[in-house]
């Protein structure tokens, strides 16, 4: 009987897989993705939107980590740390991570997107429909939809004070479905003001966000410059002007010959004596060459011992040590310095060593940090963040970094559309269209496209505790009429116009979405076997 | 659906159970809490942020009562359990909103304008301080502690720390003080009223003066980083010792190696030595104790490094790495070193009469046994925070509930000119805010209800200063003149951190398990 298996019907079926593989067929593989793909989405849906609401993550089981809760409305956030056993919502959690890493907002609605189209999917396949054709018909849909998205955005880049309000918009209605919603011209200010600095780099490094618990959101500010959190060695200046700046990667504690087991014999105490003095004039020459470089200050990733850090104390040279990796990189990336580890060519010191305008203490919260000021690379810029505690903090770090890509995104694309369900319904309304003209029952399936992409208005209205098929309806008339900018007011539940709101939306975040969440349901509606290979053995030891 | 609002209400009664545990600690007739930790160690406080520290609360939104605690602490060192407690009312008034059908969101957009609105009144019936009015700022230290264990000692505790503020703060130009630069060093033995205040340096451990004379006067103190005993390489070292004849070269050679490095000591002057710790080895052998203190040089050892900076501050030495760095001009001075005899006949070594410019003081705090000592350095850092926080923000505002009761108030007026729903959320926020009166008398054995009742019915009379004074178990016209007076800044972030809390309750609707 080894041989022979019975399968979930109850057939008795020659036994072909590994034992304890499962394979699972037809209906039964397709009820496993659509319903995992529509219970991600049911759990993410309520986060849509303005007055989407948050989820506490617990990691699970006991001990320390219990301690470690998340507060979040950010999809992504969510999706990347839920416990999943099944293959199709592992696509949607992919497709979410993606769209994060593209442009870093829109991670729920590519996730609700998706199993929403796979809602109505499942309902065309009930009605016999093959999911081939299926598939056919929301191609057409999506193509027809991505013209009319394409048609309806902006592009104001030509006039900067316009563009400059663009971002503003957008950064509000990004923030708006966050924990920062009620500060969200501060902090629309703040990323606007971050990312312009940037200039087109468009690189999110320069940005340094830090965290100190204590007074509110609305005491956050945005400091020119870079903010390292570390302290100055006792002994050197507190403060410089026109710095030049070494940054180095090197042991400072002490330099001894690393070769295993090396050990010196002497036959006197005077003989070990010279030895330590000739280890401390080997530091002493190392640090001596670093002199070479005429810097100001010299920051080093190690940690520094005594003897090296008076040396250059005396010298008047200011010094910090064990700034981590992160710390050293960005200061090298804000003050255009090069890392060095070696110290044998002075004569590039100009390369090498940054500069900045000035370096001083000053004080966050309860805390002693180190500012550079007029960095020469002047993109840089820090962003304090203050909150009542860590989990605001968190959130709140984690709203502003969306915040901060979706700009990034716009200031590369440059394209501009309405948010509040003003592309959403366009595009359906295009689907609509494209679904008269064709003559097959594709047709049922481009309208079912336009359906799903109709439900993310209606889930943000219902988040917000609105009659949502009443205004989804009445939004849908003003859409058919043509009625530029209309979409959702969600501070009154009515049809309101989005220009004069502000809402925004970063083009290339709903092309983004649109594509994604189509091309996962489309994969998951393919499918319709589902293999579990045997889990590995553990082997005890 | 039914499980949000089952999430919402056992999110809401976790948080509100932290809240109810420690409302019995509030106010100066509030009571203690003792804390068995899990290795036994018992804790008695009456500190808000302390209890919470200690209590291993596990529901999610408990922790976050506990760390906007926290966050008070930092913020202004005070009023660490009314934060919890108004977080507590604010999640009951939220409870009744949830269930007449108001939407969460609503309620947290609602709270927001509420909160605004508060602060504006707190401002106007704050008044001005100046940090020379040394008087307004030892009483608002003493409101402080009244609550503490260490009550009883307020008046005392409270010149301490206002006099350590002022030492290291100037007054005209100050906006925060960093307490680094105020140590406080514990004691055991004597009673709390031995606290006291040492512009200077105090080293409290028995090991750390080892020889030299006990008293020096126009000290110069040496802040050294190297060790003096036997030479000791980087690289591992063996001495090989072939006879008996060489032991005795190596002993002498040792002799020559320290000698070389004392004479150098005292050629440079120094007659008070600080030695760090150090791991790899001895700080300072026997044979240099032995020279230096016939050399007159006093010798405090084991030092540890995170205390170099405020050492090299307050005596104004650099630190010395090697003992070819040793120059006369890194030396720091003081007026007088002395190892001093304490009430109970421990003794301490005190460095007093240190530069002008040495922006830091020390505390020696001293307590009969462990638990007293432990609570006394808590409630002293709270009086610091206090008068931190009134550096921070020159405003102070009566005590004894009248600040909430007359925000109550003006609240609820101001509500009646809103529409909508929001009229009836900032009236709940105003409600809300009447637990802090209400929990005082309580906590006081007073009747709340006449209480409470009365003060409303004289803020609407128009005083504004009209509290409970709980002290003497009645309503006071005017808390200003008895002297119950806190800064600003604790009310004021203790309603910001718990609005902004109780609206990042409301907007949670689902618990997920995660993997990290």
């Amino acid at each position: 009987m080894a041989n022979y298996g019975i399968d979930a019907i109850g057939n008795v079926a020659p036994q072909i897989l590994k034992g304890e593989a499962v394979e699972e067929r037809g209906e039964f593989a397709r009820l496993q993705s659509f319903v995992g793909a529509m219970a991600i989405s049911d759990l993410v849906k309520t986060t849509l939107g303005p007055k989407g609401m948050d989820k506490i993550l617990t990691p699970a089981g006991a001990g320390p980590k219990q301690s470690q809760i998340t507060i979040t409305n950010d999809g992504a956030t969510i999706l990347r740390s839920i416990y999943i056993d099944n293959p199709a919502a592992k696509i949607l959690i992919d497709i979410s991570k993606t769209q994060d890493e593209e442009v870093g907002d829109g991670t729920t609605t590519v996730a609700v997107l998706a199993g929403e189209l796979l809602r109505e999917g499942e309902k065309l396949f009930n009605q016999k429909m093959h999911p081939q054709i299926i598939i056919q018909g929301w191609r057409i849909a999506r193509d027809a939809a991505r013209k009319a998205l394409n048609a309806i955005a902006f592009d104001h880049s030509e006039n900067e004070e316009a563009f400059k309000q663009d971002l503003l918009n957008i950064a509000r209605t990004t923030l708006s479905s966050k924990l920062l919603t009620h500060e969200k011209d501060f902090f629309a200010n703040l990323a606007v003001d971050a990312v312009l600095r940037l200039k087109g780099s468009g690189n999110l490094e320069y940005i340094k966000i830090i965290k100190k618990a204590g007074g509110s959101l609305k005491d956050s500010f945005l400091d020119e410059g870079f903010i390292l959190e570390k302290s100055i060695t006792v002994g050197c200046p507190r403060r410089l002007e026109n710095a030049r700046i070494l940054v180095a990667n090197t042991p400072m504690d002490y330099d001894k010959i690393k070769i295993y087991g090396t050990q010196v014999k002497a036959d006197s105490m005077n003989a070990v004596a010279e030895i330590e003095a000739a280890e401390k004039d080997k530091m002493k020459n190392k640090v001596d060459k670093i002199l070479k470089y005429q810097p100001t200050l010299f920051v080093n990733r190690q940690l520094i011992y005594n003897y090296p850090e008076q040396l250059l104390a005396d010298k008047g040279v200011m010094v910090i040590e064990h700034a981590d990796f992160d710390g050293i990189e960005r200061l090298a990336a804000a003050t255009g310095a090069e890392i060095v580890s070696t110290f044998d060519n002075p004569e590039r010191a100009e390369k090498v060593l940054g500069t900045c305008k000035l370096i001083e203490e000053i004080m966050i919260g309860e805390d002693k940090v180190i500012k550079f000021s007029g960095c020469s690379k002047r993109e840089a810029c820090t962003i304090v963040l203050r909150g009542a505690s860590s989990h605001i903090l968190d959130e709140a770090e984690r709203s502003l970094h969306d915040a901060l890509c979706v700009l990034v995104s716009t200031v590369k694309s440059k394209r501009v559309t309405y948010g509040g369900g003003y592309s959403e319904m366009t595009m359906a309304k295009a689907c609509d269209d494209a679904a008269k003209s064709i003559k097959g029952k594709q047709a049922l399936a481009i309208e079912a496209f336009g359906k799903a992409l109709r439900q993310l208005p209606m889930i943000i209205a219902d988040n917000g505790g609105f009659d949502a098929a009443e205004i989804v309806q009445s939004l849908k008339v003003e859409i058919e009429k043509g009625t530029p900018a209309a979409g959702i007011d969600m501070n009154n539940g009515t049809v309101g116009n989005m220009k004069e709101l502000g809402i925004y939306e970063c083009l290339r975040v709903k092309e983004q979405a649109l594509n994604a969440a189509s091309e996962a349901a489309e994969m998951i509606l393919r499918v319709d076997d589902i293999i579990r290979c045997a889990p590995r053995r553990r082997d005890r030891a | 659906s039914d499980k949000k609002r089952d999430i919402r209400t056992t999110n809401i009664s976790a948080a509100r159970a932290v809240a109810d545990v420690i409302r019995t600690s509030l106010g100066p007739r509030g009571m203690d809490k003792m804390i068995q930790d899990s290795k036994g160690e018992v804790l008695i406080t009456n500190d808000g942020a302390t209890i919470l520290k200690q209590m291993s609360v596990m529901h999610p939104t408990a922790k976050m009562l506990v760390e906007i605690s926290k966050a008070q602490d930092i913020e202004a060192g005070d009023g660490t359990t009314s934060v919890v407690v108004i977080a507590g009312a604010l999640l009951e008034a939220c409870e009744t909103l949830l269930e007449k059908g108001i939407h969460p969101t609503t309620i947290s957009e609602g709270f927001e304008l509420a909160l605004s609105k508060s602060l504006e009144i707190l401002k106007s019936i704050s008044r001005p301080v100046e940090l020379s009015d040394r008087e307004s700022l030892m009483q608002c230290v003493a409101t402080a502690l009244s609550s503490k264990v260490v009550s009883s000692n307020s008046a005392h505790f409270s010149k301490i720390a206002v006099d350590a503020v002022l030492r290291i703060i100037d007054p005209k130009t100050a906006t925060n003080v960093d307490l680094n630069d105020v140590r406080i060093v514990k004691k055991l033995g004597g009673t709390i009223d031995d606290t006291e205040l040492v512009e200077g340096l105090v080293f409290a451990s028995n090991k750390a003066f080892s020889g030299g004379p006990q008293k020096v006067q126009n000290a110069k103190i040496a802040l050294i980083q190297f060790s003096i005993s036997a030479p000791k390489t980087d690289i591992q070292n063996n001495i090989v010792v072939k006879d008996y004849t060489q032991m005795d070269r190596i002993l002498k050679e040792e002799r020559k190696y320290i000698a070389e490095i004392v004479k150098k000591i005292t050629a440079s002057g120094a007659n008070v030595l600080l030695i760090q710790k150090s791991i790899l080895r001895e700080g300072i052998n026997e044979l240099a104790q032995h020279f230096l203190s016939k050399k007159g040089v006093m010798i405090v050892k084991d030092i540890e490094r995170e205390d170099i900076e405020f050492i090299s501050k307050t005596v104004n030495a650099i630190p010395i790495a090697h003992i070819d760095q040793l120059t006369p001009e890194k030396l720091g001075t003081a007026e007088l070193a002395q190892e001093v005899f304490l009430s109970d006949e421990s003794k301490v070594l005190k460095i007093t009469g240190v530069p002008k410019t040495a922006n830091t003081v020390t505390i020696l705090c001293r307590g009969s046994n462990q638990l007293v000592i432990d609570e006394a350095d808590r409630s002293l850092h709270d009086a610091l925070c206090v008068v931190r926080s009134l550096v921070k923000n020159r405003g102070l505002v009566p005590g004894g509930g009248a600040p909430e009761i007359e925000i109550c108030q003006r609240l609820a007026e101001w509500a009646d000119t809103l529409t909508g729903v929001n009229q009836m959320i900032v009236r709940a926020y105003a409600e809300a805010l009447e637990v802090i009166p209400y929990t005082l008398s309580e906590n006081a054995g007073l009747n709340p209800v006449n209480i409470v009742t009365e003060l409303r019915n004289r803020h609407a009379k128009g005083g504004k200063e009209v509290g409970i004074n709980v002290k003497r178990g009645n309503i006071s016209e005017s808390m200003f003149n008895d002297n119950v007076i806190q800064p600003a800044l604790v009310t004021q972030s203790a309603l910001s951190l718990s609005t902004e809390c109780v609206r990042m309750i409301m907007k949670i609707d689902d618990i997920v398990l995660s993997m990290r």
